[in-house]
């Protein structure tokens, strides 16, 4: 094949390339906007906390406790996050991996107010049938 | 007025000048990304509220309501004329100006004068570079230049659009800058990043709340120092716009009101405890024509859990009947510090936000109070506060900033109009053919050629289509029906457009004849 058929090839793939690219991006922009005028914001639906680190609970399943804002409402009623909304990740640390974080699903937060919310993690040998006394670490985590 | 209601005259100005013509949008977007990704439009929402909030009626050009009131030439004028004339508070704010000032000066087009609905927003260089002249006015002037000259230079850095095309060329342009001596290296080190946001759909006030979250690590600053944020009387180092914050149950012989303190003692029954405070806000302390929102708020201070340390100082919406004006309904949030060890203190502030006015809001309006605040800079806003706050402007020792988490991607995939507009935008998806290359008819060259050419078509009609949209979308009337007409015109287009691409695609194939 000549070198400049072999050219006219490669250039032909990078306009029908282009053009392909250029489509879908210019079909794109309409929901872009859209997206943005949802009010969809820059946040992940999940918030993380820090690193904990919980050497005690290798080889146990992690089960987070009740997690309460420091703050009470007027009144003193102090809010806790729906457990349904909390989880740790990983759920179950080793003897070489033992940190996690907290994880909330914020699709789950109804009404629960923005703020700090401090609480334990318990390490359960079966979360089904805790144990007394278990290992225990406190944490936090902070909800925009 | 003061430097920061001119500065959101400068932002609101912009942000009409996208509404009145939507071509510009990413040349704007290219410094400020927030209109890569919906903002535009925020100012009116903003205005609107104002206007709720000032007269008690809704408003909203189109709504039956108090009209928006709209920014002119010469508010911009005006606004300028006195930025020329304002030394700036604080490298924040310095930052804040040049951006605005930088894409002001990239509005006017190349050549010719400006398409309609955007002259009223396209100010002359001379102009533009006296709001310059107290940011680069030297104790010493390098090189006998006068203010006047080194502001034009530094004009000339800011319209740069060739070597510095977008935010992420931010920090490189400013230390262009700081090396010809225009600006400082407390303005050269500003961060140009963004803060983290989301609408929260329901709060416990009912209705939409928009949340702020920033992330930053500091050296060389001691812990203790730092500790100063999480006591809010120390707030008032930041004024405007912080205008005081009281104790509104100190009588004037520092009398407590009985229930007030019972109410404050229920809200914080352990930990430290500083509230309730009233605290006033406005951009204009002391001036009694200026807007402000008065809000009572209970603050708790407590240590971090065992294990860490550091302390985390959490408030939310206390009593109204204590002097609130009403139009906050939820202000919550925190402010965390804690030590991560080798010197470093970590800084987390959160801040979750509801006006009356917006109570009821779809998140679409709420958002334009984020979109407001992240054009404003809310992240390096939070560092301003830190900064005066914990008095680091005052510290012997070297400070060092980071945030831990990235900015945002300038264009967020360059889905916009200058990226897909060959020959128009830098580094678009499809290049024009260099000198040279057009090639004879039948070639890749000259199909790309007919490629571009269909493609620029394309998109004029696309923006003809939108840009009755574009005017809803800026005016926060667009709607999931709008979205939908709008498919169903462009669907239409799509299947005349196709056509001719297809057409000219056919051409690449081998043995085909050209049209």
């Amino acid at each position: 094949m000549p070198s400049g058929q072999t050219n006219n090839t490669q250039d032909s793939s990078q306009v029908v390339a282009d053009l392909v690219n250029i489509w879908v991006q210019l079909w794109s922009l309409p929901f872009k906007c859209f997206s943005g005028l949802l009010g969809s914001g820059t946040m992940p639906s999940q918030y993380q906390s820090m690193t904990f680190d919980f050497p005690a609970a290798a080889g146990l399943t992690l089960v987070p406790g009740p997690l309460q804002l420091g703050i009470a409402q007027l009144g003193g009623v102090a809010e806790h996050l729906p457990s349904a909304a909390v989880s740790c990740n990983p759920s179950t640390l080793d003897a070489t991996h033992t940190t996690f974080r907290l994880v909330v699903d914020s699709t789950q937060l109804q009404g629960s107010p923005g703020g700090t919310y401090v609480g334990q993690v318990t390490a359960q040998l079966d979360p089904n049938n805790p144990q007394p006394n278990p290992p225990s670490l406190p944490v936090w985590i902070v909800i925009p | 007025m003061s430097e920061l209601a001119d500065l959101i005259t400068l932002f609101g100005a912009i942000d009409q000048a996208v509404g009145s013509q939507p071509s510009i949008q990413p040349t704007v977007a290219a410094l400020l990304p927030a209109y890569d990704k919906g903002a535009a439009g925020w100012y009116n929402g903003i205005e609107a509220w104002l206007q709720v909030a000032q007269h008690g009626a809704r408003g909203g050009s189109g709504q039956g309501g108090l009209p928006v009131r709209t920014i002119q030439a010469s508010d911009l004028a005006g606004a300028l004329g006195r930025l020329a004339n304002t030394d700036p508070f604080s490298p924040y704010l310095t930052t804040r100006r040049l951006l605005a000032l930088a894409v002001l000066s990239r509005l006017a087009p190349a050549s010719g004068p400006p398409p309609p609905g955007l002259s009223a927003f396209v100010v002359d260089d001379a102009t533009l570079a006296g709001a310059l002249v107290p940011v680069t006015s030297p104790v010493n002037a390098i090189g006998g230049l006068t203010p006047q000259q080194r502001a034009g230079k530094l004009l000339d850095v800011l319209k740069n659009d060739k070597l510095y095309p977008d935010v992420t060329a931010w920090q490189r342009m400013m230390g262009v800058a700081q090396q010809e001596d225009l600006v400082t290296r407390a303005v050269a080190n500003q961060p140009m990043i963004v803060c983290d946001w989301t609408v929260v759909p329901s709060t416990e006030a009912g209705g939409p709340a928009v949340a702020f979250e920033t992330r930053m690590r500091v050296s060389g600053v001691p812990l203790a120092q730092i500790e100063l944020i999480v006591d809010p009387k120390n707030w008032l180092q930041v004024l405007p716009p912080w205008c005081s914050m009281d104790d509104p149950t100190a009588g004037p012989a520092g009398n407590v009101s009985g229930s007030a303190t019972a109410a404050a003692a229920a809200a914080t029954s352990a930990g430290a405890n500083y509230g309730p405070r009233l605290e006033v806000i406005s951009w204009e302390c002391g001036d009694p024509a200026a807007f402000e929102l008065k809000t009572v708020l209970n603050f708790r201070q407590d240590p971090l859990p065992p294990g860490e340390n550091g302390k985390v100082l959490q408030y939310r919406l206390g009593d109204p009947e204590l002097g609130g004006d009403g139009f906050v309904t939820v202000d919550e949030g925190s402010l965390l510090v804690r030590d991560l060890g080798n010197g470093v203190t970590e800084v987390i502030t959160t801040k979750r936000v509801q006006f009356s006015a917006f109570a009821g809001a779809p998140r679409p309006e709420a958002a334009w109070i984020a979109w407001f605040v992240w054009n404003m800079g809310y992240a390096s806003a939070a560092e301003l506060f830190i900064d005066k706050v914990a008095d680091m402007d005052n510290l012997p020792l070297a400070v060092h900033v980071t945030w831990p988490q990235p900015a945002q991607p300038a264009t967020g995939g360059g889905t916009n109009v200058q990226n897909v507009t060959p020959g128009v935008g830098s580094g678009g998806a499809a290049s024009a053919p260099a000198p040279g290359q057009s090639g004879a008819p039948g070639q890749p060259g000259s199909l790309a050629d007919q490629a571009v050419a269909a493609m620029e078509a394309a998109i004029q009609v696309y923006l003809q289509d939108v840009s009755s949209s574009w005017a809803k979308i800026t005016s926060g009337q667009y709607g999931p029906a709008d979205y939908v007409s709008d498919l169903g015109t462009l669907s239409n287009r799509l299947a005349t457009n196709s056509a001719t691409f297809f057409q000219i695609g056919g051409q690449l194939v081998p043995g085909s004849s050209g049209p």
